[in-house]
């Protein structure tokens, strides 16, 4: 037999956002049934960089377990409730099985060899037979294989009426939804052969087949994410350089136009810096400017990552690779905090880590419509949030809101990460009338880690983690099913049943004189020193002052008289004066604990 | 491609078997009637239909369709031809392929109108839409293993299941394969088709000047197609051959065809070429010939331009429009006419349509000697157009 390739595929289980392909005007006309497929279809289409309008030689075959049964019963409703000689001769026409072909090829402009199959669960195994006989034959170059079904109360009843006929009856739905699949004899990046497919269809989802596949063979991110996070990620760079700081908030654009209005200088730090997040590498830059996004996909179809890299006050990039395995596991680790949601509602850019899984990974896993807005501290949150919602913010924003005197609608469930929460706004927020609050504590390197609900409580490790504890303190972490180990850039305090307590960060900033100051930036450059071979920097004790204080090794042969005015006058040169250690202890050997840990001097 | 066909069969208005549909074809002895008895709708009294005997009917099982009942008949028939006793095709690797319209559908209208009032209803015909695809039920039927498929194109399932059938044993994924349609009288269609205004309250006229629109009609065409190897072990013979197949999409209307034809034409020619055939080399083309405006006129346009001088059969004068078995029923009526030598006339034509420039074959027509193969064509709702041609038992290689 021939081999057929999965060029690439889409999923869909609801209808929603469909307009972002086409004009209100066009999709009047469509029922459930349609729009399903037409969604599906034109994401599978774009998934395979395939031009909307133009492939010549492109076949689409339908499969359908029952068709578009509720437009069948528009029709018979229009018999009932109007008489025979009003009935609906629209609900007629779009209630056969061929309808979302119809709406398919007239929107897609396929004009190429069209099929309709429906034998409930053997639909789409028909259809692959369907589409092997017509790529063997060259009676097309490319297929597009679609299977969708709607859920339909009468289907559902009959159903549950007759389980003699129904053996495998379960309270489950009917599942709806549709996948499609490009289809053809080219073996393309980011393809994957076409093999035998497990029978798990029923005639309760009779579609089972084509969602297990589609399952198995996208990438975690499809053109639209890519899409997406690009365009966040341009938005943020804009913003971030003060060229265009109103960027942020400005309505959703594609991602080429908000490209081509950055200023001309930032454009080459842009590409590095897209570059960097879909190849973990900075050094080349293979963006092709007039497809932004396409670049972006390919390199994400390529390498299967994304990095939530950060760049310091020092200007060191740091990398923060994360598999899609690894980004697989924490979504799906994360879904059980999020029962009853409706909707998820963000104001993070999908660039960033947090509004990355939260924002556009979790309501995909959830099967829950994604909104994406602009961070707008404005009194209208109120009237754009609804019951179900999951609001995802973060606390400078919360603190703007809750100042302002925002009240929540019932049944919202706020969302906060990226810095801690003080005590005072959590509750706050749960004043103005957030059903729950979930705060997440989590990192760029790592995701999330833990999550907590109430003020004064302790944080609870997410279950995709193991712990490792030393001395009561959570040292790091590492994944339980994919490869990732991170170690914690805080002080963690571990209390009883493993509960945890964040206490400040490690080697980042103290306060001097209430500035924010980096010991770990004056240890590293007292190390760049040619007299040093080691150092280490930290605040004083309360009894020795509130400054900082270093404690340095210096090489062989360096005598210490002349080492302390040129390190002096070193680090005048280099740092503030808030950043100025105010002793400095010389030392054979750095201190440290029976342990091996540094300790103070 | 040169797919052999060894049996056939069909079932339709003009009679049960191939004996009784020659005897009536000819003699254009088919006419439409109101279908009074089989639906409840106040149509009935105005819009006739091309209905299967009540002598067919009777012989409905409790647990079947008019649809499948339709199908077997065909089925069975079309194995007799064949000289294949279905036990016997155990070891083979047997496809089928079935297309319908109906018997795929939620059309239940009296079952949904009770389960609509919260009243019991009568589970039969909801369940047959449940549990028997007609390819499952076929195969299910003489107890074959192997690929099935029901195709639901509309108006061009019957032609896309023969089609598909010869891909497949074309490719070596079958022995032999069971390719037909089927489709019953429906409320659903039935009233759907004269709401869309497209249905006539007299007897149907293809390419007629006064044509007002179709007929429904209902019934089964079913061929065996198989491969030389497994036939010649057989030792069977071939009744006809399936050469070419092509189908492309209008993209342009749910329910009207493209005027320009575009696709229809690229169907045609795709199929011929796979049959290596010319427009000269063509005893007639079968026509989809509904008998509406809209359809007849795009298919003269394309006729003209494409097949000019090929004789046009509007077999559909004499079956009415079988929706999704209209394809299947034609290709037997068109082997069957390949096979007698002889176009069948169409049957009550009225006036030319000058606009159209094309009359379809008015009498009974010799074929014309030398011509191998003929087709015939289905274009359906969503703009699916469908050709296949096909060649009586005699061709010479």
């Amino acid at each position: 037999m021939n081999k057929i390739f999965i060029n690439s595929c889409a999923c869909v289980f609801n209808a929603g956002g469909i307009e972002k392909y086409f004009d209100a005007k066009t999709l009047r006309r469509l029922d459930n049934f349609a729009k399903l497929a037409l969604k599906a279809a034109v994401k599978c289409l774009r998934n395979a960089d395939v031009s909307l309008r133009g492939e010549k030689n492109i076949a689409l075959i339908i499969s359908t377990g029952y068709g578009p049964v509720r437009r069948t019963c528009d029709f018979m409703d229009s018999i009932i409730d109007d008489g025979h000689e009003c009935a609906s001769p629209l609900a007629f026409s779009s209630s056969v099985h061929n309808s979302a072909l119809t709406s398919i090829s007239i929107l897609l402009n396929i004009k190429g060899p069209c099929l309709t199959v429906s034998n409930i669960e053997t639909s789409f195994q028909s259809a692959l037979l369907a589409a092997r006989a017509w790529l063997a034959a060259k009676t097309a170059d490319k297929v597009l294989l679609g299977t969708v079904d709607e859920e339909h109360s009468v289907i559902r009843a009959v159903m549950q009426t007759n389980p003699e006929v129904f053996a495998d009856f379960s309270d489950r739905t009917l599942q709806a939804g549709a996948a499609f699949f490009l289809l053809s004899r080219e073996n393309k990046p980011g393809s994957f052969e076409l093999g035998d497919i497990k029978r798990q269809a029923t005639p309760l989802n009779p579609s089972a087949d084509a969602f297990a596949l589609a399952a198995g063979a996208a990438p975690l991110l499809d053109y639209d994410d890519i899409e997406r996070i690009t365009a966040d990620f341009i938005k943020i760079e804009a913003a971030r350089a003060g060229s265009d700081i109103f960027s942020v908030l400005g309505p959703a654009r594609a991602p080429a136009q908000l490209f081509e209005d950055l200023d001309e200088v930032l454009k080459p730090a842009v590409l590095n810096g897209l570059n960097c997040l879909f190849t973990g590498s900075n050094t080349a830059t293979e963006f092709i400017q007039d497809d932004i996004t396409q670049s972006g996909f390919a390199k994400f179809k390529k390498h299967g990552i994304i990095n939530f890299f950060t760049s310091g006050s020092t200007g060191i990039i740091k990398n923060c690779l994360h598999t899609s395995a690894m980004l697989r596991e924490e979504t799906r680790g994360l879904c059980f905090l999020f029962g009853g949601i409706k909707r998820a509602v963000s104001i993070v850019p999908s660039s960033h880590s947090y509004g990355f899984i939260f924002g556009l990974q979790v309501p995909k896993a959830m099967d829950i419509p994604a909104l994406p807005l602009p961070p707008l501290p404005t009194a209208d949150w109120r009237a754009v949030l609804q019951e179900g919602d999951l609001f995802i913010t973060f606390p400078m924003f919360l603190k703007q809101l809750m100042a302002m005197g925002v009240k929540f609608p019932q049944g919202v469930t706020v969302l906060t990460s990226t810095a801690p929460c003080p005590d005072e706004l959590i509750d706050a927020v749960y004043e103005a009338g957030a059903a729950r609050l979930i705060e997440i504590y989590g990192a760029s390197e790592s995701g999330a880690i833990a999550w907590r609900e109430r003020a004064g409580q302790p944080f609870t490790l997410l279950p995709f983690w193991n712990a490792n504890i030393e001395n009561g303190l959570l040292t790091s972490i590492s994944r339980k099913n994919t490869p990732l180990k991170v170690d914690i850039p805080d002080i963690v305090a571990v209390e009883a049943g493993n509960r945890l307590r964040p206490c400040g960060r490690k080697d980042n900033a103290v306060q001097v004189a209430g500035i924010n100051v980096y010991p770990q930036k004056v240890e590293t450059l007292l190390k760049s020193h040619p007299a040093v071979a080691d150092a280490v920097v930290r605040l004083q004790r309360p009894q020795e002052g509130e400054r900082l204080k270093a404690f340095i090794v210096l090489k062989d042969g360096v005598g210490q008289a002349a080492a302390q005015g040129a390190l002096r006058a070193f680090m005048k040169e280099k740092l503030s004066a808030h950043e100025m250690p105010r002793s400095i202890t010389f030392g054979d050997k750095i201190p440290l604990t029976t342990f091996g840990k540094k300790r103070d001097w | 491609m040169k797919i052999p066909i060894s049996g056939m069969g069909c079932v339709c208005a003009l009679g049960a078997d191939l004996g009784e549909i020659k005897k009536n074809l000819f003699a254009a002895a088919a006419e439409p009637v109101l279908p009074k008895d089989r639906l409840q709708s106040p149509y009935a009294d105005s819009f006739p239909a091309f209905m299967a005997s009540q002598k067919i009917l009777k012989e409905k099982q409790k647990d079947e369709s008019y649809g499948f009942l339709f199908l077997r008949k065909a089925a069975d028939e079309a194995l007799k031809t064949a000289g294949i006793n279905p036990q016997d095709l155990q070891d083979a690797r047997v496809g089928v392929i079935a297309g319908t319209t109906v018997n795929a559908s939620f059309n239940c209208f009296d079952f949904y109108k009770a389960w609509r009032a919260g009243k019991t209803a009568d589970h039969g015909p909801l369940l047959d839409y449940l549990n028997t695809p007609l390819s499952a039920a076929l195969q299910k039927h003489y107890n074959l293993k192997g690929p099935q498929m029901t195709i639901t194109t509309a108006c061009a399932s019957g032609t896309d299941a023969i089609g598909i059938a010869a891909q497949w044993i074309a490719q070596d994924m079958c022995d032999i394969v069971l390719a037909g349609a089927a489709d019953e009288l429906n409320l659903i269609p039935y009233t759907g088709f004269i709401r869309l205004m497209i249905a006539s309250p007299k007897p149907c006229e293809p390419f007629a000047k006064d044509r007002g629109g179709i007929n429904l009609g209902e019934g089964a065409g079913l061929f065996v197609m198989e491969s030389p190897q497994f036939m010649k072990k057989r030792g069977a013979k071939a009744i006809g051959y399936m050469l070419g197949y092509g189908t492309c999409c209008d993209a342009y209307h749910p329910t009207a065809p493209d005027p320009s034809g575009a696709a229809l034409k690229k169907a045609i020619e795709n199929a011929l070429s796979e049959a290596g055939l010319k427009a000269q080399d063509l005893a007639f083309i079968n026509a989809h010939g509904t008998g509406t405006q809209d359809n007849d006129a795009a298919e003269a346009k394309v006729f003209n331009a494409l097949l000019p001088g090929v004789p046009v059969m509007a077999s559909k004068s004499h079956t009415g429009h079988t929706l999704g078995a209209a394809g299947a029923v034609e290709a037997a009526l068109t082997l069957l006419c390949l096979n007698e030598g002889l176009i069948a006339k169409t049957a009550r034509w009225g006036a030319a349509d000058m606009a159209l420039n094309l009359i379809p074959v008015l009498e009974n027509t010799p074929v014309a000697a030398g011509k191998k193969a003929a087709l015939s064509d289905s274009l359906a709702f969503g703009g699916c157009n469908s050709v296949i041609a096909l060649a009586g038992g005699g061709i010479q290689v």
